[in-house]
């Protein structure tokens, strides 16, 4: 009994007082909830990520009016993804943390130029969350969609696009796509199926002011984001765009239809329009 | 040194008495053989030396005889005798009638078998067993030229009433618990089981203090082997005193390192009585309301007479919450320490922000914070205990105050903290045994370091070496685990649900096997034309 | 002389059985298949099951014709003192190492996929302390643990299996052997060996109270654990499709899909407490074993005090064996179908073999006698 206990304490011991190795306090973690990827020039890679600031989301729950963003924009480069998102924590004085990380958004120059390589690291990493939305944004670099998105009822960007994906995988709109990573990447090896990513655009909240041109017009207008359509992919290269229409096409074909309104001419009364709602729709899973 | 300073001044005295002068065998120490002596007069010295000057003690002279020749001496400890026993039905009888008798040796049956007014007379040639007998509030009669004794059971305190157990209450159920005497609680007991197959044993434990302690059970149902186990156990108890049953439960118990007790205690008649039913033993303890059983499995202590009173549904879903509460009074602070600390990517990303946000500020890791409210909440909680009654709301005013607000506005702990703490808290008081409880909370430090170095899967690592612990343990012979481990499917009736009254045909197959089939199958209510009942009524006719 | 009194029951040998093939599963069988392509893992597995019924069959058999006695003991009976000794080691030392691979894959599991920064041998030694410490208490304690712990495993895999349901899709087990057999002989050959383990039985069946229960409790194990594996393929491969392959703990991968009504997410804490409760079980009945093993050669009254110096050597093992996850991939794609089928295979014909020999020799022996009516 007594050879038990020593037994016992020296391995309690061993394994309480040596260290915390895996420890991580909430107050040391940065969150990053959404995280871009682009190319820039010297084949280098950028990473644009979002972090939520917990003390920012505290104030507002205190005082209803909160003029401090709730979130963090901050962008560093390497030669891969991965050294990228280790040159972040030069600039971060929290740890940035993957886990939650909802959405991976990648710049359509990027996109053309191949992204096998970068989703393989988000594959891998054991943080990284495979359920991540894949979305590729039209017309414009990951890096100044991140910067400028935002969405008037929800704090965090990545809340409302979650918002959206989520009445986008209930099928309440047959026109976008759903994308998650791990949908990519199986798309990606398997033979005879291509990935198809989520296409989104920027939106201005607000028409431009006539007159105000090139930066200035970026600083002012804040940007909502679209989902629509659908970003094609050959391998891992980004080869064209898919319209609403094209794209529930795509998902007719899928099975993936749940819901979702059709618009077709009433058949005896030219000019009119009728909207069917699509109730039910054969699934395939 | 020390302790052999009472014999040296015990020698001193005794050898200054007076008394003690004339006969040598006065100062020595009494042998448990020590024949009584002839003369009164010899007798007296050797009771007054033998309680010393206690003043509780009365020595009273009676003169029986014609004309008062003979003398009888009275004695007895004030305070354990009932007053008008001895005034009434000794001293006022024996002075009417006690004239007549010749001799002292006519006198002496004279008191025995007519005069002495006591239900319970008894006869002893010892002075020792004598004295023994007048310690514990018998009144003894010692005359001249007579070697013997007589000693009456005129026992008669000042008790407590019978009262609801304050530790023990249920909402539905008898109101009446043990009190601290040993009679009142067997006559309880037989009052429930009225079969002269509930057998009563009573042994006298303890070299000093002579508590006595009784086995009860049912003979019949009690497992023969058991009873002589638990027979055993007490046998070789060899200690000066016993105060409480909690002395007996370490000293019977199978295993006395467990931070599980193997051995059952309660205040309640009704859940002894239930448990002899099942074919358990009862130990009494004279001067405690607390009661042993044996044997015991884990899940008993998790259940109360309640869950047999209410009705099935009732029972079971009442069960069932304190099942949660107690996994939730040893896991709930380590849990939340893993999680926040170790598994950040399991909350969902709102709540996750929030904890965050409100952790903000605070200095401490989450391991040392929860310790450190869990110690305060531990110290409050034995302060409200001890304290008397009128002081206790003014500290539970401040225990709320100092660690619901200003703890968090000092920034010292998070608000969620104090969530969890204070759940566990209530959680832990909902474990109907407190030595169970206070168990789980002794191992919640334990789950919390562990949570705290190696995260999930330290509680996972924890809880297992509980469970092998638990599996490895036998309360007088059954698994303590039983029926979980081993699995006994005919057991489940009264495991996480409790099957109906007329359901439970038998009794605990590992404790009630004497005689397994408690009741027959036809129990199963209904209207009088309901199948139930008409299937029932056919067996009967 | 008796080294272990305890008794345990039909049920409890299989729960024991079927927890011993869990972690092999579940860890090491997913990881090392290396199929290409990978929807074929689940044909292989099935395939497994099926191929290693008759070698258990034999074991169990063999065990049956002398079941008061542990396969240390009889094998000294039919092969000599010398060489039935020898046997005897060869098999501790399996166990041991089967021990040590097992130790070193679960902490190997969890440094790379859940704590990288904890050393492996904090997850190491407290497995092997909760193991010795059940071994410690004897087989009974063992047997219990193991039937409950197993339903409770059993239902943190249906978890695990079924909660990622929305990301599943069937159509990727299609199609079926498209390059026919030869890429999954290998994985099936893998997870053949890791059924032999079960040569454990001829330690148990002293201790079994109903001997009768043998063959149907190893059966309804292989069946169990069968079932579980092929079902674990199969999810994998409808979660993953072809990037299983990249995987290295696909097990974690698939609890990380969980989300259940967007509250709780990636719960790898399922199959992360699975497998501490099952490696924690499994160890104690490998250490009882070589434990129990050890005193029988050895002629002692007591195992108990065997049971943490092995359990120290195991670790030892653990960790001098391999130098990382690799290397244990490597190890058991290479080394582990031969060396695990050449040592329980090879143990168990020569042994059948000599029992053959000498139940004819002593016709009309206590061997037969047994054998009889155990039929």
């Amino acid at each position: 009994m007594s050879k038990f206990i020593i037994i016992f304490i020296t391995a309690f011991s061993a394994s309480t007082l040596t260290g915390c190795w895996n420890r991580r306090e909430l107050d040391t973690l940065g969150f990053v909830t959404a995280l871009g990827v682009d190319r820039t020039g010297e084949s280098k890679i950028e990473i644009t990520v979002h972090v939520a600031k917990p003390f920012a989301i505290a104030r507002a729950t205190e005082s209803s009016v909160s003029p401090e963003k709730a979130f963090w924009v901050v962008s560093s480069t390497g030669s891969t993804a991965f050294e990228a998102i280790r040159n972040l924590l030069l600039q971060s004085p929290r740890r940035p943390f993957y886990a939650h990380n909802r959405f991976i958004v990648i710049g359509e120059e990027c996109a053309r130029a191949g992204v096998g390589d970068i989703l393989d690291l988000f594959a891998r990493d054991g943080e990284a969350r495979r359920l991540a939305r894949v979305e590729v944004v039209k017309g414009s670099t990951a890096r100044q969609f991140l910067e400028q998105v935002e969405f008037e009822l929800e704090r965090l960007p990545s809340e409302g696009g979650q918002g959206i994906s989520r009445y986008v995988q209930e099928g309440v709109s047959a026109e976008p796509v759903d994308c998650t990573l791990n949908s990519f990447l199986r798309c990606l090896e398997a033979e005879g199926v291509e990935p198809v990513a989520v296409r989104v655009e920027a939106v201005p909240k607000m028409p431009a002011a006539p007159g105000s041109v090139g930066d200035l017009l970026r600083d002012q207008v804040k940007i909502s984001s679209k989902h629509g359509g659908a970003a094609v992919f050959k391998g891992d290269k980004l080869v064209g765009w898919l319209d609403e229409r094209e794209t529930r096409g795509v998902n007719w074909v899928t099975g993936k239809v749940r819901s979702g309104i059709l618009v077709i001419d009433q058949p005896n009364e030219k000019g009119k329009l009728v909207s069917l709602e699509i109730l039910r729709a054969p699934r395939a899973s | 040194m020390l302790r052999s300073l009472p014999r040296l001044l015990g020698k001193i005295c005794s050898v200054s008495k007076p008394g003690g002068t004339k006969n040598d065998s006065v100062g020595k120490p009494l042998s448990k053989s020590c024949p009584m002596p002839k003369k009164v007069k010899v007798k007296e010295a050797f009771i007054r030396q033998a309680f010393g000057n206690s003043s509780d003690l009365v020595v009273r002279e009676l003169h029986v005889g014609p004309g008062g020749k003979f003398t009888v001496l009275m004695v007895y400890l004030d305070g354990l005798v009932d007053k008008a026993i001895i005034s009434e039905n000794m001293i006022e009888r024996i002075s009417d009638r006690a004239d007549r008798c010749r001799t002292p040796g006519q006198a002496y049956d004279d008191l025995k078998n007519r005069i002495i007014a006591v239900s319970d007379v008894k006869e002893t040639g010892n002075l020792y067993d004598f004295l023994n007998y007048v310690a514990r509030g018998y009144c003894g009669l010692v005359m001249d030229d007579v070697p013997k004794a007589l000693v009456a059971d005129t026992r008669g305190w000042a008790q407590r009433n019978i009262e609801e157990p304050t530790t023990e209450a249920t909402i539905r159920g008898a109101k009446e618990g043990f009190v601290e005497t040993l009679r009142t609680n067997t006559a309880l007991l037989r009052r429930r089981v009225k079969h002269p197959r509930l057998r009563i044993e009573e042994y006298d434990i303890g070299t000093i203090s002579k508590t006595s302690v009784a086995v009860a059970y049912i003979s019949g149902l009690a497992d023969e082997k058991v009873v002589q186990e638990v027979r055993n156990r007490l046998g070789r108890i060899n200690v000066d005193s016993i105060q409480e049953s909690g002395q007996v439960e370490e000293l019977i118990e199978d295993a006395p390192f467990s931070p599980f007790p193997t051995i059952l205690r309660t205040e309640r008649p009704d859940k002894v009585a239930g448990a002899l039913f099942e074919g358990r033993i009862a130990i009494l303890t004279d001067g405690t309301p607390f009661v042993l059983i044996v044997p015991v499995t884990l899940t008993m202590f998790l259940t109360t007479p309640e869950d047999y009173f209410e009705r099935t549904f009732i029972g079971s879903a009442l069960r069932a919450i304190r099942y949660l509460a107690f996994f939730t009074s040893l896991t709930l602070p380590s849990l939340y320490v893993a999680v926040t600390t170790f598994h950040q990517e399991m909350l969902p990303t709102p709540l996750v922000l929030n904890i965050a946000s409100q952790r903000e500020g605070v200095p401490f890791p989450a391991v040392v914070e929860a310790l450190l409210m869990e110690v305060l909440f531990e110290i409050l909680r034995e302060a409200g205990v001890r304290l008397p009654k009128i002081v206790g709301p003014a500290v539970s005013i401040i225990g709320a105050l100092v660690i619901g607000e200003a703890a968090m506005r000092a920034g010292l702990v998070s608000p969620i903290m104090v969530v969890v703490v204070a759940t566990t808290g209530i959680a832990s008081f909902a474990t109907p045994v407190f030595s169970l409880a206070i168990g789980a909370r002794l191992l919640r430090f334990i789950m919390l370091l562990l949570a705290g170095s190696l995260g999930f899967f330290g509680i996972v690592a924890g809880l297992f070496g509980l469970a092998i612990h638990l599996t490895s343990l036998r309360s007088f012979g059954v698994p303590f685990m039983e029926p979980i481990a081993p699995i006994l499917v005919s057991e489940f009736k009264d495991l996480l649900a409790r099957v109906p009254w007329w359901a439970m045909h038998t009794r605990p197959a590992l404790v009630g096997h004497e005689d397994l089939v408690r009741q027959g199958r036809d129990q199963k209510p209904g209207a009088p034309d309901s199948p139930s009942r008409r299937l029932a009524d056919k067996k009967q006719i | 002389m008796k080294v272990e009194r305890g008794k345990i029951s039909g049920s409890q040998l299989m729960a024991l059985l079927v927890l011993t093939r869990l972690v092999p599963v579940t860890i090491e069988f997913p990881s090392v298949t290396g199929i290409n392509p990978p929807q074929d893992a689940w044909v292989s597995s099935l395939g497994a099951t099926l191929l290693s019924i008759p070698v258990i069959l034999l074991m169990a058999h063999l065990s049956l014709k002398y079941s008061d006695k542990t396969i240390i003991e009889y094998s000294q009976l039919l092969l000599g003192n010398f060489f039935g000794k020898i046997v005897g080691f060869v098999l501790v030392w399996y166990w041991l190492s089967v021990a040590a691979t097992m130790l070193r894959s679960v902490g190997d599991a969890y440094t790379t996929a859940i704590m990288p920064e904890t050393p492996i041998l904090a997850f190491i030694i407290t497995m092997a302390l909760l193991g010795a410490n059940a071994a410690r208490s004897g087989l009974e304690v063992v047997g219990r643990l193991g039937e409950v712990n197993m339903l409770v495993v059993i239902l943190f895999v249906l978890l695990t299996l079924s909660l990622p349901y929305k990301v599943m899709s069937f159509e990727n087990l299609l199609p079926v052997l498209a390059r026919g057999i030869k890429p999954i002989m290998l994985p099936m050959g893998t997870a053949i060996s890791f059924f032999v383990e079960f040569i454990i039985l001829g330690m148990v069946v002293p201790c079994l109270n109903d001997t009768g229960a043998l063959i149907r409790s190893s059966l309804g194990a292989v069946a169990i654990s069968g079932a579980v594996m092929t079902a674990f393929t199969v999810v994998l491969i409808a979660v993953f499709g072809p990037t299983l392959s990249s995987l290295m703990l696909p097990a974690f991968s698939l609890a990380r899909m969980i989300s259940i009504g967007e509250f709780l997410e990636r719960l790898e804490v399922i199959p992360m407490g699975a497998w501490t409760i099952t490696v924690a079980i499994t160890l104690a009945f490998f250490f009882w074993a070589s434990a129990v093993g050890m005193a029988q050669l050895f002629g002692l009254r007591r195992f108990q005090s065997l049971v943490y110096p092995l359990a120290a050597i195991s670790v030892a093992f653990s960790i001098l064996f391999f130098e990382s996850f690799l290397d244990l991939e490597l190890y058991f794609n290479e080394v582990w179908v031969a060396y695990s089928l050449s040592v329980t295979l090879g143990i168990t014909i020569i042994l059948y073999v000599a029992a053959l020999v000498r139940g004819r020799s002593s016709a009309s022996g206590k061997v037969t006698r047994l054998c009889r009516r155990n039929r």
